[in-house]
């Protein structure tokens, strides 16, 4: 590898050295021509906007879906006296819970993959490094472009820039303030029942919020909720790229 | 809002946002982010870009709205004939 062409590449120069290392000693499998357009096409495609709020409006079906079938199911048991603590009954809410937690854990990394990972591809890095397109690479030259494009995946995962970091700190204080007045409403709305609900409603409201309460599920789902909060919003809020001017972009193809 | 003329230079200099964004250390979004008005930069990045375009920061960064550069050259020629 050129050294001029690390010393170029603060990317790789803030890889921790045992990431540099890993990335040269795993087995890689180095894009072919056709390959690296398809992955370039779908790395722009899978961080626009719509795609993003696709995703967001996923995560947030996932979560209603579960606590929907949860509550239901729960207040169904209690109603028909049905044993609630049974193993089947722990059995299925545990695989619930996993699934849950799996689906909506990909969804997130993924997605926070292609967010830090976006408008920059082995392309950019071949005309950066070599003057020329990747298809004019030679074998060993594509190779040293993958191995760095695959530490540097790891390096944006866990370093965002500055402008990634602020956004995110934006989306957490709207999260928080978001918890904060519905934390409010519900125990406004608590209170509110629990002094002038008929002694009947009042019951129902009691032994229903007791049964989700109780739930690890119904916690479990509480944590991602509060865990993904923050991402959602600030994938639906992220606006979309702006192509390069069109005097750069004819003066990058030739 | 800082309004800057990173577009106007990147142009000048033919260099890409990929570029640009490696020489000082950030996202290529976020370059664009910057151009279009929608990020306003730390004083460490406005540094950085306006030393790397080696122009004065005031050159780069502004709290007005710029004149265009070609106006700005024109009235320089004209004072100076």
């Amino acid at each position: 590898m050129s050294e001029a062409v690390m010393e170029r590449d603060r990317d790789w120069e803030r890889a921790h050295p045992f990431v540099q290392w890993l990335s040269y000693h795993l087995p890689i499998h180095v894009p072919g021509t056709a390959t690296e357009r398809r992955l370039r096409r779908w790395s722009q495609w899978v961080d626009r906007q719509i795609v993003r709020r696709a995703a967001v409006a996923m995560v947030v079906l996932v979560l209603a879906v579960v606590f929907a079938c949860w509550t239901g199911e729960a207040y169904f048991d209690h109603v028909r006296h049905l044993d609630g603590s049974g193993l089947f009954h722990r059995i299925v809410a545990f695989v619930t819970a996993a699934s849950m937690s799996f689906q909506v854990g990909m969804m997130l990394f993924w997605t926070n993959v292609a967010y830090m990972f976006a408008g920059s591809s082995t392309e950019d890095l071949a005309v950066l490094d070599y003057g020329v397109s990747y298809d004019k690479l030679t074998a060993s030259q594509r190779r040293e472009i993958a191995v760095r494009h695959r530490a540097k995946i790891f390096v944006r995962c866990f370093h965002a820039d500055e402008r990634q970091s602020v956004q995110l700190e934006r989306a957490e204080r709207t999260a928080y303030g978001l918890v904060r007045r519905t934390a409010m409403a519900i125990v406004i709305g608590t209170w509110a029942a629990y002094l002038i609900a008929p002694e009947r409603a009042l019951r129902w409201l009691l032994q229903w919020g007791g049964l989700m309460v109780n739930s690890p599920l119904m916690l479990t789902w509480l944590v991602m909720v509060l865990i993904a909060l923050p991402m959602l919003i600030r994938m639906w809020t992220e606006p979309d790229e702006v192509g390069e001017p069109r005097v750069v972009a004819l003066e990058k193809e030739a | 809002m800082l309004y800057n003329r990173i577009a106007v230079l990147r142009s000048e200099r033919a260099l890409s946002r990929q570029a640009l964004a490696r020489e000082v250390g950030v996202n290529p979004q976020t370059i664009g982010f910057l151009e279009r008005g929608d990020y306003t930069p730390s004083l460490e990045l406005a540094f950085k870009i306006s030393r790397f375009f080696r122009l004065p920061v005031e050159a780069v960064f502004s709290p007005d709205p710029f004149r265009p550069l070609s106006e700005q050259v024109y009235e320089m020629q004209k004072r100076e004939a």
